[in-house]
C-alpha cells in the first residue's frame, strides 16, 4: 500500500515534466519542434535575394535555439493547426493577411507600392497538441 | 509700431501613430493638426513663447522637435523653423523645416485667410547592422549567416514642401483649412544604383471646427478632419471644452478604435500641465494592447 502511493506520486511528478515538455519546447533537442524565426526588415526591390524580397516568418523542423526573435511551437512534424499573419502599417490599417504560412507579404496593398517605413505583422500560431501563441512584431521594409 | 514675437517651443514627444499630430502638448499649442497656415491663428501667438516637455511610457519609437518662430505683425509675415527626430527601428530620420507664413485680411478684416509654406529638408540615417534579414536565419543560432543583401546607403536626402491654408474669422469664431503635404512626393532610395525605391506620399487633409460658448468663462470647440494618405481616407473628430481659459479636456477619435483624450490646466500663470491617453485597445496593432499616456508641462517665457 506504502509503496502503490509512492508510485503513483512518481508516476504524477513524470505527467508533470511530460507536460512542461510538450507544452513549450524551450531548449530542448526535439525532432518534432517545428521553429519560426520572425526577420525585422525585408526589401522587396526585385534585386534578390529570394528570402528577402517578402515578408514572411522562416521556420524549420527539429531546431532548439532560442533567441529573442524565435517562437518554438510543438508540432508532429506538420506546419501547424492554425497559422495567421496580418500586416498593418504605422497607422494601424490592415495591408495583407493570410493563413497560410508560406505566403509572404510583397509589400503592396491595393496594387500600390507601400513607402518605407514600420509596419507591423500579428501571428496566431496554434500548435496541433499545444495553446496558441499570439505576436506581433514590428519590421521595416525597405527598398 | 512693430511688434515682433518670439514663439519657442521644445518638445520631446513619444511615439505618435499620426505623427503629423501634436498630441497634447500646451493647450494654446495643441491644435489637431500641425499646419504652416496656423502659426497665428487664434491661441498660437497668444502664447507668445512657450517652453515645454512630454513624457510618455512609449519606448519603442522616439520622436522630438524643436520649433523657433518669428513673427512681424507689420508685415504680417512669420517664419518658422522646427527640426525633428524621429527613430524607429534601425532607421532615423531627421527633417529640418522652415516655414513661411503670410495672412491677408479681407472682407473689412475680419475675415483672416492664413497661406502657409513649410519647406523641408529630409534625412534618413540607416544602420543596416541591425537588420534581421530572412535570409541571415539559422534556425539553430538565430540571424548569423551573412546576408546577401546589397546594401550602400547610410544617408539618404531628399527634399519636398507642404503647403497649407486656414480661413478663419475674428467675430464668428469659424475655421476652415486644407493642407497639402509633400507635394513633390520625392523619391526615397536606399538602395543605391538599384533604382529601387519609393516616393514618399502625399497627404492631403481638410478640417473645419467652430467655436462656442456655451455659456460665461466655458466655451467648446468642435472641429472635424478628413484625412487622405496613401490609400487611406479617415475622419477624425475632436471635441475640446474649456473653462475660464485655465482648464481644459477634449477627446478625439477616429469614430473607429483609436481615440485620444486630453486633460489640462493652467495652475499659474505662465504654466500649462497636461495629461494625455492614447487609447488603442488593438491587439493586432502595431503597439497591441497597450495603451500610451503623454504628460506634457509647458511654460509661457514671456
Amino acid at each position: 500500500m506504502r509503496y502503490s502511493k509512492w508510485f503513483i506520486l512518481l508516476i504524477c511528478f513524470c505527467c508533470l515534466l511530460s507536460c512542461k515538455k510538450t507544452k513549450y519546447a524551450g531548449n530542448d533537442t526535439l525532432i518534432d519542434s517545428l521553429v519560426i524565426s520572425f526577420p525585422n526588415s525585408f526589401t522587396p526591390d526585385k534585386n534578390g535575394p529570394q528570402l528577402n524580397e517578402s515578408y514572411k516568418p522562416v521556420y524549420a523542423f527539429g531546431a532548439y535555439k532560442k533567441d529573442s526573435d524565435t517562437v518554438f511551437i510543438k508540432t508532429v512534424n506538420t506546419p501547424l493547426k492554425k497559422y495567421e499573419m496580418e500586416i498593418r502599417d504605422a497607422e494601424n490599417k490592415v495591408l495583407f493577411y493570410t493563413e497560410n504560412i508560406n505566403e509572404g507579404w510583397n509589400g503592396t496593398a491595393r496594387n500600390k507600392s507601400m513607402p518605407n517605413g514600420p509596419y507591423n505583422a500579428y501571428f496566431h500560431l496554434e500548435g496541433i497538441t499545444q495553446g496558441i501563441i499570439n505576436k506581433n512584431i514590428q519590421f521595416v521594409l525597405i527598398r | 509700431m512693430i511688434k515682433n514675437y518670439f514663439l519657442f517651443t521644445l518638445l520631446i514627444l513619444g511615439y505618435s501613430l499620426n505623427a503629423q499630430k501634436d498630441l497634447h502638448y500646451l493647450r494654446l499649442l495643441h491644435y489637431t493638426v500641425e499646419s504652416p497656415a496656423s502659426i497665428h491663428f487664434q491661441g498660437k501667438l497668444s502664447a507668445k513663447a512657450g517652453l515645454g516637455f512630454a513624457f510618455t511610457n512609449d519606448d519603442q519609437h522616439v520622436k522630438d522637435a524643436f520649433s523657433l518662430c518669428y513673427f512681424s505683425k507689420l508685415f504680417k509675415f512669420a517664419v518658422q523653423y522646427k527640426q525633428e527626430d524621429d527613430s524607429y527601428n534601425s532607421i532615423n530620420k531627421q527633417s529640418k523645416n522652415i516655414s513661411l507664413n503670410r495672412y491677408f485680411k479681407i472682407r473689412k478684416k475680419k475675415d483672416i485667410l492664413s497661406v502657409g509654406l513649410d519647406l523641408k529638408m529630409l534625412k534618413y540615417t540607416i544602420n543596416w547592422d541591425e537588420f534581421k534579414w530572412a535570409d541571415q536565419a539559422d534556425p539553430t543560432r538565430g540571424f548569423t549567416k551573412p546576408t546577401n543583401e546589397t546594401h550602400t546607403n547610410n544617408d539618404v536626402i531628399a527634399a519636398s514642401f507642404d503647403l497649407a491654408c486656414l480661413y478663419y474669422n475674428t467675430q464668428k469664431d469659424y475655421f476652415a483649412g486644407l493642407i497639402f503635404n509633400d507635394i513633390t512626393s520625392p523619391f526615397i532610395g536606399f538602395n543605391n544604383g538599384t533604382g529601387s525605391g519609393t516616393r514618399l506620399p502625399r497627404e492631403l487633409i481638410l478640417y473645419g471646427g467652430y467655436n462656442y460658448e456655451i455659456v460665461k468663462h466655458l466655451t467648446t470647440t468642435s472641429t472635424l478632419l478628413l484625412r487622405s494618405f496613401n490609400f487611406h481616407n479617415d475622419m477624425f473628430v475632436k471635441q475640446d471644452i474649456i473653462y475660464k481659459n485655465k482648464y481644459w479636456a477634449a477627446i478625439e477619435t477616429n469614430l473607429k478604435s483609436d481615440f485620444k483624450i486630453f486633460l489640462g490646466i493652467q495652475p499659474y500663470r505662465g504654466w500649462r500641465w497636461g495629461l494625455s491617453a492614447d487609447i488603442q485597445p488593438n491587439p493586432r496593432s502595431i503597439h497591441g494592447n497597450t495603451n500610451f499616456y503623454k504628460l506634457s508641462i509647458g511654460y509661457a517665457l514671456f
